[in-house]
């Protein structure tokens, strides 16, 4: 995934891989295989075939697969049309492509300036690389 | 040859121009509308209607709605609100729509806020739309 250079932070669970755990995550968690547990991210993008069953909070989240249980995004929760959330569904701005899938309990929020993981700070390559 | 001094010339003019001119506006108008079925119905404005609404065509609130809504199609514009037991095969909210809703198609607005015990097949919310309550999907099909 293009989107997941930047890895310092990062945690990518790859198509067929299973984890349980509770997992805190100080950037991007990307969940294309199953994830079960608890997770705290930055942000949190879960692809077509991903899966995560537990309780989640992040400022953004991104859905093409499956979230069941329990969800907090701080900021923005996304749907796309692949996407389903089923629990209960604590967000501050939400968009839902059509087809998209959102049941249970939905409740909107203001922001709030929590304790959980803050980002880091953005990554700059340094140029002696190049 | 004559030239017509403005006063003259004016009442020639405006018979002319009406034909020629009208018909590009006209065209647009009629593409949409196929027939007497397809005029939605609407709750204007200023508008408040209590009470129950039962139709197979289509409903635009513009005004306030409250009660029993049964309908084929329902759209509440920006400044419209309803709020009752809500059946309908569409809904397209931009204002506000609240209490027992059961629909196909519900098309939430960047403005919109929809909140109560919602039933749906298909939902679309647009960036900034708001949705509160216990929320259902039916199957499809």
């Amino acid at each position: 995934m293009s989107d997941t250079v930047v890895q310092s932070g990062c945690l990518f669970v790859g198509e067929g891989v299973t984890v349980k755990g509770n997992f805190s995550v100080p950037n991007i968690a990307t969940v294309a295989g199953i994830l079960e547990g608890d997770i705290s991210a930055h942000q949190v993008n879960i692809s077509e075939t991903g899966f995560i069953k537990g309780s989640v909070r992040a400022e953004v989240v991104h859905v093409l697969g499956e979230l069941h249980d329990s969800l907090v995004a701080n900021k923005s929760l996304f749907i796309r049309s692949t996407g389903s959330v089923i629990g209960d569904v604590k967000y501050v701005e939400i968009e839902i492509e059509k087809n998209g899938v959102l049941q249970g309990q939905i409740e909107k929020i203001n922001r709030v300036e929590s304790e959980q993981a803050q980002p880091m700070e953005p990554f700059t390559p340094t140029p002696d690389e190049v | 040859m004559a030239i017509f001094s403005k006063g003259g010339s004016r009442d020639k003019e405006t018979e002319a121009s009406e034909g020629p001119e009208s018909l590009p506006v006209s065209g647009d108008q009629v593409a949409s509308s196929t027939g007497p079925q397809h005029k939605p119905s609407i709750i204007s404005e200023g508008f408040s209607f209590v009470g129950e609404v039962n139709a197979t065509g289509s409903l635009s609130v513009e005004g306030k709605l409250s009660g029993t809504v049964n309908l084929s199609a329902l759209n509440i514009s920006a400044t419209g609100a309803v709020d009752g037991i809500v059946n309908s095969a569409v809904i397209n909210v931009k204002g506000r729509l609240s209490g027992t809703v059961s629909c196909g198609d519900l098309i939430i607005g960047g403005r919109a806020t929809v909140s109560g015990k919602i039933t749906y097949k298909k939902l679309t919310i647009q960036k900034g739309g708001v949705i509160m309550g216990e929320i259902k999907q039916l199957p499809t099909g």
